[in-house]
C-alpha cells in the first residue's frame, strides 16, 4: 500500500527539514527537550525556529495537493490547478492591501494571512455566485474570470506602489515562502486544513461517480450540484490560506495528483489523502533544499517549485502524449 | 402488477402526455426515430430531468424517494459512457455499489461474469474496445442490483454476437430471479426493430414525444405504424423465427 511509504517518507523530511540550518543542533534531542519544555540551546532552536517553519511547509504542501486532487476529480480535468478558483489571486490581492495601505496593524505579522484569507473568501464567493450552477465547463469559466480579474487589479495595485520598498516587499512575498512563519500562521492553516479537508472528502464518493459523467453520478442518487460547490468551497478554503500564509508555490497542486495516481490506480477518490502526503513531502524538501543552498540571496520556495515541476509537467505531458497516439 | 406507472409526463418539448406502465417481470422496448424521447423518458425515471406529470414507483410518487432510494431500485445504463480516468475494470463496476456504499466483492464479481468481463478486473477500461466497454458499463449497472434496469440503446457499439448476448442476459436478467429477491423488470430502448420484437415482451413506440403505440410486438410492429414514424416502407413478419422486420426503403 502508498500509505505506510508515503508516512515513510513524510518522517525522513520533516526530520531532515529540522536538522537543516545554519547552527548544529540534534533534532530528535532538541525535539525532545522542546517538547519536555526545557530551556535548551537546542530546544530554543528546534521548537522556537525550525518547528514552525516545517509544519507550515508541510501543512501547505497538504493543502495544495489535496485541493489539486479534489478539483481534477470535480472537474474531471487532469490539467485543473488549484488556483484555478481564483482563490490564490484573491489571497494575493488580500496580502497586497497590507503592504500598502498597512491594514490590520494590529495583527502584526500574521496580517498578510488575515487579509489574504478575506482575499481569497472573497474571489471565491464571487466565483461560486458566477459560477451558479457549478458545471464543469462553468467552474473554469468563472474561476478564469474572477482570477483574471484579481490578476489585473492586483497589476494595477503594482502599478500605483507608493515606493519601491512596499513593492519589493509584496514581489517577494508572491514568490512564495515558509521562511519567518511563527505558531500564529499555524493557528491560520490548521484549521483551515481540517475544515477544508473535510469538506472536500465528504464528497469523495461523488468524485468516484463523476468519472463516469454527471449523467451516471446523478442517477446513483449522488447529488452533483450540492455536491460540487462543496469542493470547490474546500478545494478554495484550502488554497486561499496556503497563499496566503506562504505566497504563490506553483505546480504543487498540479503536478501532485499525477505522480500518486498511478498509485492508487487512478481512482479519484483515493487519489485525495495521498496526494495531501504527497504534497506535504514535496514542500518540506524543497524548502529544505533552498536552505541547504550556499548563502545569499534566498531562492523563494515558490520558484524553487515553479523549476522543478516545470520539466515534471512537461514529462508527464509527453508521456500522456504517447499514450495517445 | 406495475412496478412502474407513469401518467401524462411531460418534459418541455421532449415529452408530452406520455403515459405508460412497466410490469413485473417484463422486458419493455422503447422504439422510435431519433429526437422520439426516449432518451428523455429514461433520464425521467433516472432523476437526470425534472419532469411534469406523475410517475409511480411501486405504487408510490417518485419523488416520495430519497435519491439513495431510487438510485437502488432504479440502474440507468446511459448512452455513450466514457470514463475520465483510466480506471480498472473493477473500479468500474463498484461505481454501481455507491448507492449501497460498500464495495461488496462477490456482488462486483458477480456482475462481471454475468456479463463476461472477468477476465479483465484488473486492466483499464480504456485499453478495452467498444463492445467490451460497453458489458463493463451494463456489469456496472448489475452490480448495483437494481430491481428495474434502464438501457438506453446499449446495442449502438456491438458486434452482431453480443447484440444478441446483451439482449438475452437482460431477459435472463428478468427471468432468473434468486431467491428472496424482488421481481425485476427492465426497460429498454432500440433501435433494431427485428432485435426488439424478439427479445421484448412489449414494445412502446415513440413519436415526437408522444406514446404512438404501445402493446405486445404484433400490435406495435404494423407496416402502417413503421410507415406513419419512421416515413419508410417495410416488411414485416413476426412469425417467423427469428421475427423479421426489413426495411424497404
Amino acid at each position: 500500500m502508498i500509505y505506510p511509504i508515503l508516512m515513510f517518507l513524510l518522517l525522513v523530511s520533516s526530520l531532515l527539514s529540522l536538522s537543516m540550518g545554519s547552527s548544529d543542533v540534534s533534532a530528535l534531542k532538541g525535539l525532545g527537550e522542546w517538547i519536555l519544555q526545557q530551556e535548551t540551546l537546542d530546544a530554543i532552536v528546534i521548537g522556537e525556529i525550525r518547528l514552525p517553519r516545517t509544519l507550515i511547509a508541510l501543512l501547505v504542501g497538504a493543502a495544495l495537493g489535496l485541493s489539486g486532487a479534489a478539483l481534477q476529480g470535480l472537474l474531471r480535468n487532469p490539467l485543473a490547478d488549484p488556483g484555478l478558483t481564483g482563490a490564490s489571486q484573491g489571497a494575493a490581492l488580500g496580502a497586497a492591501a497590507v503592504f500598502y495601505f498597512g491594514v490590520f496593524p494590529q495583527a502584526g505579522g500574521a496580517a498578510p494571512a488575515m487579509a489574504g484569507l478575506m482575499g481569497a473568501g472573497l474571489a471565491m464567493m464571487l466565483m461560486l455566485f458566477l459560477a451558479g450552477s457549478a458545471r464543469q465547463s462553468m467552474v473554469i469559466m468563472a474561476g478564469l474570470a474572477i482570477s483574471t480579474l484579481t490578476g489585473a487589479l492586483l497589476a494595477m495595485v503594482l502599478n500605483f506602489a507608493p515606493n519601491p520598498y512596499a513593492m519589493q516587499e509584496l514581489v517577494f512575498w508572491l514568490l512564495g515562502s515558509v521562511a519567518n512563519r511563527g505558531f500564529e500562521h499555524l493557528w491560520i492553516l490548521l484549521p483551515a486544513l481540517i475544515l477544508g479537508g473535510g469538506l472536500v472528502l465528504s464528497q469523495r464518493r461523488l468524485m468516484l461517480g463523476l468519472s463516469l459523467g454527471e449523467k451516471v453520478a446523478t442517477s446513483l442518487g449522488l447529488s452533483t450540484t450540492w455536491g460540487s460547490r462543496v469542493i470547490v468551497l474546500g478545494a478554495a478554503i484550502l488554497v486561499g490560506t496556503a497563499v496566503s500564509i506562504a505566497g504563490a508555490i506553483g505546480f504543487v497542486g498540479l503536478i501532485v495528483p499525477h505522480l500518486v495516481r498511478p498509485f492508487v490506480a487512478n481512482r479519484p477518490d483515493k487519489v485525495l489523502l495521498p496526494s495531501a502526503l504527497a504534497g506535504a513531502i514535496l514542500v518540506c524538501l524543497a524548502d529544505t533544499l533552498i536552505r541547504s543552498l550556499p548563502p545569499g540571496p534566498e531562492l523563494k520556495l515558490g520558484v524553487l517549485t515553479s523549476l522543478l515541476g516545470t520539466p515534471l509537467f512537461i514529462w508527464l505531458i509527453w508521456r500522456e502524449r504517447r499514450r495517445w497516439l | 402488477m406495475a412496478l412502474i406507472s407513469i401518467k401524462e409526463l411531460s418534459l418541455d418539448k421532449r415529452l408530452s402526455s406520455v403515459s405508460l406502465d412497466l410490469q413485473e417481470g417484463e422486458v419493455l422496448g422503447l422504439i422510435g426515430p431519433n429526437g422520439a424521447g426516449k432518451t428523455s423518458l429514461l433520464h425521467c425515471l433516472a432523476g437526470i430531468e425534472a419532469y411534469q406529470g406523475e410517475i409511480h414507483l411501486k405504487q408510490q410518487s417518485l419523488k416520495k424517494y430519497s435519491d439513495t432510494e431510487r438510485a437502488r431500485l432504479l440502474g440507468l445504463l446511459p448512452q455513450g459512457c466514457q470514463s475520465a480516468w483510466s480506471l480498472r475494470v473493477r473500479d468500474v463496476i463498484s461505481l454501481g455499489r455507491l448507492p449501497w456504499q460498500d464495495e461488496d466483492h462477490t456482488k462486483i464479481l458477480a456482475a462481471a461474469q454475468m456479463t463476461g468481463v472477468d477476465q479483465w478486473l484488473n486492466h483499464a477500461v480504456d485499453q478495452l474496445s467498444g463492445g467490451e466497454q460497453l458489458r463493463v458499463w451494463l456489469a456496472r449497472v448489475l452490480a448495483g442490483e437494481p430491481q428495474i434496469v434502464l438501457a438506453d440503446e446499449p446495442l449502438a457499439s456491438l458486434d452482431l454476437y453480443y447484440q444478441c448476448h446483451v439482449l438475452s442476459l437482460l431477459r435472463d436478467y428478468v427471468k432468473v430471479r434468486p431467491e428472496g429477491k424482488a421481481v425485476r423488470s427492465v426497460m429498454v430502448s432500440l433501435h433494431d426493430l427485428s432485435m426488439a420484437a424478439r427479445y421484448c415482451d412489449r414494445l412502446c413506440l415513440l413519436h415526437q414525444g408522444h406514446v404512438w403505440a404501445l402493446g405486445r410486438p404484433e400490435e406495435v410492429l404494423t407496416q402502417q405504424n413503421i410507415f406513419d414514424v419512421y416515413q419508410v416502407n417495410s416488411r414485416v413478419d413476426l412469425l417467423a423465427d427469428p421475427p423479421v422486420v426489413s426495411v424497404l426503403g
